[in-house]
């Protein structure tokens, strides 16, 4: 899977552009991603420990971008609840707005970053020359 | 991006960008500042932001900003907007997603030259008390009962079972409690997140400080708030933590999807909203009232834990310390103003602005009459924080003032400038004890990436929208 993380200037929360070469990378990138965000040394601890956490999330949503925005406050939900960072999801169905996904976690004792929420503001979701965008801002 | 050639000059502190500006304005956006914060406040979207919010349905007379404005999402932060209540919409966004996110300032009776050489003890038994960072030393796991109760009853709940006083609800915005909030419309991943941090402080802006006293400009006020000079207090900065971020994201979640009913646009789909009378939106005013409730009990628990820890520190100490106050900066509520003669109530949103009570007004402490209320403004790390008192004048702004510095750079770009290492260093080579569960993240809230907080109360000052009463420097800084 291919997928990069940009961060962009925002001078109080986090602003970040995920690009993908297809929507399903697109949604997978922005969830995978943001346990990065959430626990840098997520590469170490996926190492060293298996990914014991598995929970199913169900989203539906207006547009896509509104499906982005629920889907990725669904694992903050979930993270918070369990104490968690989900580095790794499988995208079982993504159409008409709708996303059924598997994630896949494991405890951590604090999380780096505490971000509030996914946000509508500024949210845009491109798609260009095979490649997908995606400009999501979080509250931190 | 707006250029300064757009924007009118109203007096040497308050500015204007007329209703015509866009189309879609139904108000005029004010905000204040000087000079010199006006161009911090031009090199971000704030002033976009903040004309979006005067397109709100129902906006009364102006959008208007503090001036630690900065960019946030939907609204700048330090926004504020006055909805007629009968009207106008209700705007979940337009407070923010750590709702009720506040201060609160404890009193001791020690001067610094008793303490100080008690202070990092002091420092470190705070610190271990209250569970701070993220997901890290939860104390609590509270019933579906108890957290209930509180999302019902607030700090009152807590003071019931025996974790404060009755003066602790006295010298609290509303008593610590929204007696309209109703636990029923918070959803069951709200309560969740809620059940394990009651008492905790989280991380980001969020702290814990030991300030002295360290000028006084209002003798009076000073002695009525019941400070002096060199005078030991505890600030407490914190909200409502995962709950209150799960409320606002179902509420705004639910509104997105609602605007259509409604046939309502916005420039900005963070501002969802429906009409404050609907149904939807009276669910939506108790549920965040429940989650207020929920951030002033946060905040009593942490208060509980801060004496206990002094306690321990001074076993012979005897009774509790009081609070001088807590004020929310995140917040919807309805107030009541004179307008053309008659009472009227307006549906305020602050995302971080702080309610600024003058003289007289029936919702502040009968101890605080004559005076205004206490008004509480953090520094940013390492800075002087400031109480103020509130004015008569202030109406203009519905009662609100700053809620702080104000950022003007990325925490992404602060970490770029300073490692957190050297900050750290700083900050003790001036003697501030820093406790932190992780120096990694520390430069994030670096000086250099907040405006001059003397700056911002110096402009709130002399728009008249509050005066100061003392400055306080922090002498220990405690952080998630």
């Amino acid at each position: 899977m291919s997928y990069q993380l940009k961060i962009l200037n925002h001078p109080a929360d986090l602003r970040i552009e995920v690009e993908a070469s297809s929507l399903e990378e697109l949604f997978q990138g922005a969830i995978e991603l943001m346990a990065s965000l959430l626990y840098k040394r997520v590469n170490e601890l996926v190492k060293k420990k298996k990914l014991s956490l598995e929970k199913d999330i169900n989203i539906e949503a207006n547009s896509l971008e509104q499906l982005m925005v629920d889907s990725l406050n669904e694992v903050l939900s979930l993270s918070d609840i369990n104490n968690a960072i989900f580095p790794h999801c499988e995208i079982n169905d993504l159409k008409d707005n709708k996303l059924k996904a598997r994630i896949l976690g494991i405890k951590v004792k604090r999380f780096d970053l505490e971000i509030k929420a996914a946000t509508y503001y500024g949210l845009k979701i491109e798609t260009n020359n095979r490649q997908y965008k995606a400009i999501i801002t979080f509250d931190i | 991006m707006i250029n300064k050639s757009d924007i009118i000059k109203i007096n040497d502190y308050l500015w204007e960008i007329p209703k015509g500006y866009k189309d879609f304005m139904k108000v005029s956006a004010r905000f204040y500042a000087d000079e010199v914060l006006l161009e911090d406040i031009l090199k971000d979207r704030s002033l976009e932001q903040l004309i979006n919010v005067s397109a709100l349905n129902g906006i009364y007379k102006y959008a208007l900003a503090m001036p630690d404005i900065h960019e946030g999402y939907a609204s700048p932060i330090g926004g504020v907007a006055a909805i007629d209540s009968e009207i106008g919409i209700i705007a979940p966004g337009m407070q923010g997603y750590d709702i009720n996110c506040g201060m609160r300032l404890i009193k001791t009776n020690f001067e610094e030259n008793e303490i100080k050489q008690f202070l990092k003890k002091l420092a470190r038994e705070i610190y271990e008390a209250v569970p701070s960072g993220l997901g890290k030393g939860r104390k609590i796991k509270l019933s579906d009962e108890e957290l209930n109760n509180i999302l019902d009853e607030g700090a009152k709940y807590l003071v019931k079972k025996g974790y404060g006083n009755e003066n602790d609800l006295e010298f609290c915005e509303s008593n610590g409690n929204l007696n309209y909030a109703d636990h029923r419309y918070i959803s069951l991943t709200a309560k969740e997140r809620g059940r394990d941090q009651i008492g905790t402080l989280g991380s980001g802006n969020h702290f814990l400080e030991i300030q002295k006293v360290n000028e006084i400009y209002d003798e009076k006020a000073a002695q009525v708030f019941g400070l002096f000079k060199n005078q030991i207090v505890i600030m407490i900065h914190t909200g409502s933590r995962g709950l209150g971020h799960q409320v606002a994201t179902d509420y705004i979640k639910k509104f997105v999807n609602l605007m259509p009913k409604y046939k309502i646009n916005v420039p900005d789909q963070e501002f969802a909203c429906v009409p404050f009378q609907s149904q939807e939106g009276q669910e939506g005013f108790k549920a965040s009232a429940a989650a207020a409730n929920y951030a002033w009990a946060n905040r009593q628990m942490i208060t509980y834990y801060i004496r206990k820890a002094i306690k321990k520190v001074f076993p012979s100490l005897k009774d509790d310390l009081d609070i001088l106050y807590d004020v929310a900066h995140n917040i919807i509520k309805l107030e009541t103003f004179q307008i053309d003669g008659k009472e009227k109530k307006l549906l305020i949103h602050r995302k971080g602005a702080t309610r600024a009570f003058p003289p007289f007004h029936p919702e502040i402490p009968f101890k605080y009459q004559e005076i205004g209320q206490p008004i509480l403004i953090p520094g940013s790390m390492g800075t002087a924080s400031y109480i103020l008192k509130g004015l008569k004048e202030a109406e203009e702004s519905f009662y609100s003032v700053c809620h702080g510095a104000g950022r003007t750079m990325s925490r992404h770009e602060a970490m770029r400038k300073m490692s957190s290492q050297t900050l750290k260093e700083e900050l003790e080579k001036k003697g501030i004890i820093v406790m932190v569960n992780s120096v990694y993240n520390l430069a994030e809230e670096a000086p250099l990436a907040y405006k001059d907080v003397n700056r911002v109360v110096e402009v709130v000052s002399k728009a008249y929208l509050a005066q100061k009463v003392i400055q306080l420097v922090p002498l220990a800084v405690i952080k998630g």
